[in-house]
């Protein structure tokens, strides 16, 4: 159940009003989260930033089904992967590129370059940007359930119970999922577990809230 | 040793890098009990290569974007309703013209198979017909006769009926 101070629902029960400029607010606090999650299943900028667009419009026209018992970040995920869904069953559908593969050179890559380059070392940053990249498969490469748990789970403000409420299905099925999924990515990114030690880089896979 | 303890920061561990605070803890769980968390160092190890990936590039006028696109939807439906969409005349017209359409299939269907039932009914009649076809008119011929003498039973039979009778006796 969400606080009744909670930040997300007042904007949204603005919003039900209709009132845009708070339903602005919320997203442009959780674009960012939002973009992330649909990136890990459809890694391709232009149609993650599609997918992102569409949910919040979606969240928009279904504001007045929201109901503040429920955690605003738990009701928009799961209009986020519903519309991920279909993509990709509309991707498989028309066979088009394998969703476990990165776009190779795309945009997204090019944009992934690092603020701190005069202080490391080129092999350095080639280095971090192949780790990314495997990590990036890996996590592509998981059952959707999986790796929507997996996603969801790396921000630590989505408890399991909210992540439970977006696949749909209970706390302790959950647990497991999450567990297969990590004993997956144990196996397929094994290389790289036992080279040890990344960098101290500040976490970037969910922004928190502004 | 204090189970819950390690238990909330082996979670935590798989959610998040561990301060160093919350690290030297666990490590000081972990000694007594090493069984307790055995992969730990493969474990911290894959939390830290998810939470360093990259967030997705997002472009600066993305929320303009969201918003423009909910100002070309609202100005396409119109002004926002107040009211759910069930309450509206344009859901109970969606709704009407939905059901008309599954009770149309449904009795075309229904009508569709009637017609094929009674073409099947009409089709066995006429096989029926041809194998058992009428009788020949010299086969009736002594009809008459031959159904007066099946209804009265002969005196012959009455007697043959007290032999038998006689005979099992």
């Amino acid at each position: 159940m969400a606080d009744p101070l909670d930040p997300d629902a007042a904007l949204m029960l603005r919003a039900k009003q209709g009132e845009r400029g708070a339903f602005e607010e919320l997203v442009i606090r959780h674009q960012q989260a939002v973009i992330n999650f649909i990136y890990r299943s459809v890694p391709d900028l232009a149609e993650a930033e599609d997918l992102a667009q569409n949910a919040f419009v979606q969240a928009w026209k279904a504001r007045q089904r929201y109901q503040p018992s429920a955690k605003f970040t738990t009701w928009l995920f799961t209009i986020a992967r519903n519309l991920t869904l279909n993509e990709l069953r509309r991707r498989s559908r028309h066979d088009l590129d394998s969703i476990d593969a990165p776009v190779a050179g795309d945009e997204a890559q090019s944009a992934r370059q690092f603020e701190d380059v005069g202080s490391q070392s080129a092999a350095d940053n080639l280095l971090r940007t192949e780790i990314e990249q495997r990590v990036a498969e890996a996590v592509a490469s998981l059952p959707e359930t999986q790796r929507t748990a997996i996603s969801l789970c790396q921000d630590e403000e989505t408890s399991y119970e909210d992540i439970a409420k977006v696949l749909g299905c209970s706390l302790s099925a959950t647990k497991s999922i999450i567990f297969r999924a990590r004993e997956t990515l144990k196996e397929r990114l094994k290389p790289y577990l036992q080279t040890g030690e990344w960098d101290n880089r500040p976490s970037a896979t969910f922004s928190k809230p502004r | 040793m204090n189970q819950p303890q390690l238990d909330q920061l082996i979670e935590l561990a798989r959610r998040r890098v561990l301060t160093g605070e919350e690290l030297a803890r666990l490590n000081a769980l972990l000694e007594a009990n090493p069984a307790a968390w055995p992969d730990r160092d493969a474990e911290l190890a894959l939390t830290r290569l998810l939470t360093r990936l990259p967030d997705a590039p997002l472009a600066s006028n993305f929320s303009t974007r969201v918003m423009r696109e909910i100002e070309i939807v609202e100005a396409a439906t119109g002004r926002a309703s107040p009211f759910p969409a069930w309450l509206t005349l344009r859901g109970w017209v969606g709704r009407l013209a939905g059901a008309t359409a599954v009770i149309g299939l449904s009795v075309a269907g229904w009508m569709q198979y009637q017609s094929w039932q009674r073409a099947e009914f009409a089709r066995g009649i006429a096989t029926i017909s041809e194998v058992a076809a009428v009788p020949s008119v010299e086969v009736l011929r002594d009809f008459e006769a031959i159904h007066t003498f099946v209804r009265v039973p002969s005196a012959m039979e009455v007697e043959a009926d007290t032999s038998l009778l006689a005979a099992l006796q």
